[in-house]
């Protein structure tokens, strides 16, 4: 088997805080497979964010600390220097952040924008040459009038259509990993449906991988052959999206999927997980779900669970996995 | 009684015609659900029922009685009665305020027993799993998911009548959203309140609310019981809208009708259906005839010439 475009190992990332040293990602260990999607879900503070900040080598932080390796074709990521990574950010990996409003430089037209990538990543491609292809690129992500709106400034547009510019310029990329963190949280339901049936025909016409981070568990489940589910900094499971939505095998897992609001007609009260996300200055023993989870024993408390092959590619962190039903 | 009251109601505020239009009447002790996209005019028409601003056209009463009346002659009473739950929860609490100064201060303005109400407060917030330490903490100490159940138990305080609630899950997460949900649906039975709410999520509009509007730009297209609408969408643009939440559950095969383009400007609708630019199933007619808001023999409203022409699997 091919080896994988990513592999990640023992990544830990902490920052320092007025009130402690915050761990804000666990020992990740995690592999993006070429040619494929994954998914990354997880709640506000489980780390999703910064796992995606940390493979395109954004800081979080002067005070933060980042360790263990993130291998990208036989490189490790984090041996590299400021200018090791910025060759490599925007042509081998490149990025779709939440926030389409601030992604884009207001003074910038959307030609500039889309051009700046190409000539960054192909400098040899003369100038018609790079505005064919930004109007190329606008064409595929579906942007109506793509010779006006090459144009136009980042002021002029709306935010379905930011978004859909900030797609052009990481396709333009041509990256082997395109990171897209939230790309539709920001939008209307609507646009949303839009970008996602975008993101799902690009699957095809992209050679790369695509990571898709996400809170949203069913928009992740219709994207996305393979699931990691996060939380408190830790991967919890991992596996094929068919078989997790069928039976999730952790239990955090397990009452997420019970949380999402089903369309049965029901008067009885909604599901929710008692208790609160993991405050990452308090330490931990034991499982970090333990304290929510609805399946802890005595050893839970105590011993954290390693990542554990369930085979078929998928893997849990949970003592209790497969006694549970 | 009428809880709430509209007719004809438009907002135009400068070139920007916010609302046109717009009618609909709530008894006391329903629960409404309002969606739409972002430049429908939801917002809008909050800050109109809560008198944040006033109509600059048609009829808008509360009690059976108009906002600017209430406002005139008893305009804190009025406030207390009429709760609005804003969409930043951050945003809306001081940042130089302690919780407990924030809350102290809605029973002070209002004139509330104070050991009561404090006692209800407590209540809340132990029914909505926050710790009694929160009261001690500054709004920059809590999380976002805090906030937005303080905002909730600010409005709730007071013990209102109305609440309308913009966006009360916006940014929480799932894992806690259905406890608050609980709540919010418990207090509303206890204290038979009445609920205008707004949300992006139409699972939670589905699963909390009986009736249910469709806005589109300015506009109602649609006002229907919540389950019945959801079964069979009469408008194309509810229908698009509906689906996306259908295509979302995991495991379903629900395709969503795309719709094409975006919600135009409302310095400029469209003429005829406001609708008719990016709908699937548009005449000619639509093109030119603006549909009035009509009764459905099956107890429904729609702004549709050819109602029901757009279905999803």
């Amino acid at each position: 088997m091919e080896k994988p475009l990513v592999q990640i190992r023992n990544l830990e990332l902490s920052a320092a805080t007025g009130r402690g040293e915050a761990r804000i990602l666990r020992s990740i260990d995690l592999d993006i497979e070429r040619g494929s999607i994954l998914g990354i879900v997880g709640e506000s503070g489980s780390g999703k964010s910064s796992l995606a900040n940390a493979i395109i080598g954004l800081p979080a932080g002067n005070t933060s600390k980042l360790s263990g390796e993130i291998v990208l074709d036989g490189v490790n990521l984090l041996s590299l220097d400021e200018s090791g990574m910025r060759a490599l950010r925007g042509s081998r990996v490149a990025m779709v952040f939440q926030d389409p409003m601030t992604a884009l430089n207001p003074l910038f037209s959307v030609e500039r924008h889309l051009v700046d990538v190409i000539k960054r990543r192909f400098p040899a491609v003369s100038r018609a040459d790079a505005t064919g292809r930004a109007l190329a690129a606008l064409e595929a992500v579906g942007i109506a009038d793509p010779g006006l709106r090459l144009a136009s400034y980042p002021g002029d547009l709306s935010g379905g259509m930011r978004q859909r510019v900030l797609i052009a310029m990481a396709l333009l990329a041509e990256p082997d990993l395109l990171i897209a963190d939230e790309p539709t949280t920001a939008l209307d339901a609507t646009i949303e449906a839009q970008i996602v049936s975008l993101l799902s025909d690009l699957k095809a016409r992209l050679s790369g991988s695509i990571l898709f981070i996400s809170h949203h568990l069913g928009l992740v489940a219709r994207l996305c052959e393979r699931i990691c589910v996060m939380y408190g900094g830790t991967v919890v499971e991992l596996g094929d999206t068919a078989a997790i939505a069928a039976a999730p095998a952790h239990p955090y897992t397990r009452a997420l999927m019970a949380c999402m609001i089903d369309d049965q007609v029901s008067d009885a009260p909604l599901m929710f997980i008692p208790g609160e996300v993991p405050d990452p200055v308090a330490p931990v023993q034991g499982c970090i779900f333990a304290p929510r989870c609805a399946h802890v024993v005595e050893q839970c408390l105590r011993v954290a669970p390693q990542l554990r092959d369930l085979g078929a590619s998928r893997k849990v962190a949970c003592h209790r996995a497969g006694e549970i039903a | 009684m009428t809880a709430i009251l509209l007719d004809g109601v438009s907002a135009h505020y400068g070139a920007v015609k916010s609302l046109d239009d717009v009618s609909f009447a709530v008894e006391q002790g329903g629960r409404v659900g309002l969606v739409g996209e972002s430049g429908s005019g939801k917002s809008t028409l909050c800050r109109l029922l809560v008198g944040l601003r006033l109509p600059s056209g048609g009829e808008l009463s509360v009690f059976d009685r108009p906002v600017a009346d209430h406002l005139r002659t008893d305009a804190r009473q009025f406030r207390r009665n009429v709760q609005l739950i804003m969409q930043d929860a951050v945003a809306s609490l001081s940042p130089r305020m302690r919780i407990r100064s924030l809350l102290q201060e809605v029973i002070t303005i209002h004139s509330l027993p104070a050991d009561e109400t404090w006692r209800w407060i407590e209540t809340l917030t132990a029914r909505l799993g926050l710790p009694n330490s929160v009261f001690e903490r500054y709004p920059h100490e809590i999380s976002g998911g805090q906030a937005r159940r303080l905002a909730i138990v600010r409005a709730l305080a007071l013990k209102p009548r109305i609440v309308v609630a913009d966006e009360p899950t916006a940014g929480l997460d799932v894992s806690v959203q259905g406890g608050l949900l609980n709540l919010l649906i418990e207090i509303q039975r206890e204290l038979s309140l009445t609920y205008l709410m707004i949300s992006h999520d139409l699972r939670v509009i589905r699963r909390v609310t009986g009736r249910m509007l469709v806005m589109y730009l300015g506009q109602i297209v649609e006002d229907g019981e919540t389950e019945a609408l959801f079964r069979k969408p009469a408008h194309p643009y509810s229908a698009a809208l509906l689906s996306t939440n259908a295509a979302h559950a995991p495991g379903k095969a629900g395709q969503p009708i795309i719709l094409h383009g975006e919600i135009p400007s409302a310095i400029n609708p469209p003429p005829g259906c406001r609708f008719h630019t990016r709908c699937p199933v548009a005449q000619t007619r639509c093109k030119t005839d603006p549909p009035s808001l009509r009764r459905l023999p099956d107890n429904r409203s729609v702004r549709c010439h050819f109602p029901y022409s757009l279905s999803f699997a």
